[in-house]
């Protein structure tokens, strides 16, 4: 058997505040069975008109239609199941289930909830940092994916999150099969939803010094 | 594999990045000790992006007391982290006799508190990352977990967790500290890694 190995596949690093709200990862390798995604940094809140009262996730998506070999179909994310506790509602659940075709933002085309941290606080003192993990990425079966994080800001106790979160790739959405769910993960972008039209200045943004960050880990023939 | 530049889709505006992909190696121990009723690890390796500490304790008191873990202060054991490094800390825990609680708040100095822990021959662990802990400009969002086991007595079994973040100083020292202060330097260790690559 092999030892540990973890593998950086790569590290991307935001240079500059309101530069960047999306960030993709294209043509992952497939010959790794665990695929670890670590992202970490600051968020900006949504000061767009209007927005005060809604509800800001980051999302997360994987195969979908922006990459090479998926312009057919998004495999949809069923049973997507967040888990978070807070200083008030220690306990507190957001199950987000049977998502997919037709259903309505914020989980329509695969997309999975990464935080449940709505309004943040002040533009620069929200923090978040994941570790999430895709696991059996090379073998044939439907894809899983789970991840643990923080949200954490100064505004009320109850918006400071502990995340604990997991989901499945539905196979078989709408009586579709959906090849997609089983295939390895080759691509996989994090986001941040906004309101209203987009602008730099006002739509949630990441600060300089954010982390994006891919590990993978060998598994069967290189241990992990 | 080679990274590639993705547009972000239009309906999100803005910018998507990637970077070119190489694997390399991951992980490194830069710091661990054995200790008694607390310790500190001054002057940590500031050349990786995340931290992990991996710390286990026990003592020899006869009741149930608490593991206090904080930073940068290398002045002693303190159960303290400075209001320049502290950002809010929060914790929770959910046992058998211990019940479920939680607390902590957006000005909270106890960064780690783990309680059940150091019981009379009882184990207890936590694990932590703290990510970007080197940066100077950056926040340092952290989350723990751990367990206090059963030991000579089937009370105080424990599942502990904690979350935060760190303003903008780098953390640079951590100090773990304990309720009585009696534990027996073979009982507690605690190591550090540093993950995910240098910056």
């Amino acid at each position: 058997m092999s030892d540990h190995e973890s593998l950086i596949i790569s590290s991307h690093t935001v240079a500059a505040n309101n530069t960047e709200n999306s960030y993709t990862w294209t043509s992952i390798p497939s010959n790794y069975d665990i695929l670890e995604f670590v992202i970490a940094g600051e968020y900006t809140q949504d000061t767009t008109t209007g927005a005060s009262s809604g509800m800001y996730f980051m999302d997360i998506e994987m195969n979908h239609s922006w990459a090479a070999g998926y312009s057919a179909n998004d495999p949809d994310v069923k049973n997507s199941y967040i888990y978070t506790t807070s200083r008030q509602w220690y306990s507190s659940q957001y199950a987000v289930s049977d998502y997919g075709e037709g259903a309505s933002y914020p989980c329509t085309s695969g997309k999975c909830i990464m935080t449940a941290a709505n309004n943040p606080g002040g533009a620069s003192d929200s923090a978040f940092g994941w570790t999430g993990r895709i696991i059996g990425n090379n073998s044939p079966c439907y894809k899983q994916i789970w991840w643990d994080g923080v949200a954490t800001s100064y505004q009320a106790d109850s918006y400071n999150h502990r995340l604990l979160g997991a989901a499945g790739f539905n196979g078989q959405a709408n009586d579709k099969t959906r090849a997609e769910a089983k295939a390895s993960v080759s691509s996989l972008r994090v986001s941040l939803p906004f309101h209203g039209t987009y602008n730099s200045s006002t739509s949630p943004t990441w600060m300089a010094g954010t982390n994006f960050m891919l590990i993978a880990y060998p598994g069967v023939t290189g241990g992990w | 594999m080679a990274g590639t530049s993705t547009a972000a889709r239009m309906s999100l505006g803005a910018v998507a990045s990637s970077e070119g992909q190489n694997p390399e190696k991951d992980w490194q121990l830069i710091a661990g000790t054995y200790f008694g009723g607390g310790t500190v690890l001054a002057n940590l390796d500031q050349s990786y992006r995340n931290m992990r500490i991996i710390s286990h304790n026990s003592q020899q008191s006869s009741w149930v007391g608490t593991n206090y873990m904080n930073f940068n202060n290398p002045s002693g054991y303190t159960n303290n982290t400075p209001t320049a490094t502290a950002g809010p800390s929060f914790y929770e825990y959910q046992g058998w006799s211990t019940g479920t609680n939680y607390g902590g708040s957006t000005t909270a100095t106890n960064v780690v508190y783990q309680y059940g822990g150091n019981h009379s021959n009882y184990g207890s662990h936590l694990v932590m990352d703290i990510y970007n802990y080197a940066s100077t400009t950056s926040l340092k969002p952290w989350h723990w977990q751990g367990y206090v086991g059963v030991g000579n007595a089937t009370s105080y079994a424990t599942a502990s967790g904690g979350y935060g973040h760190f303003k903008e100083p780098a953390i640079e020292h951590v100090n773990v500290y304990q309720d009585y202060q009696n534990g027996a330097t073979s009982y507690n260790y605690i190591i550090v890694y540093g993950w995910g690559g240098k910056i």
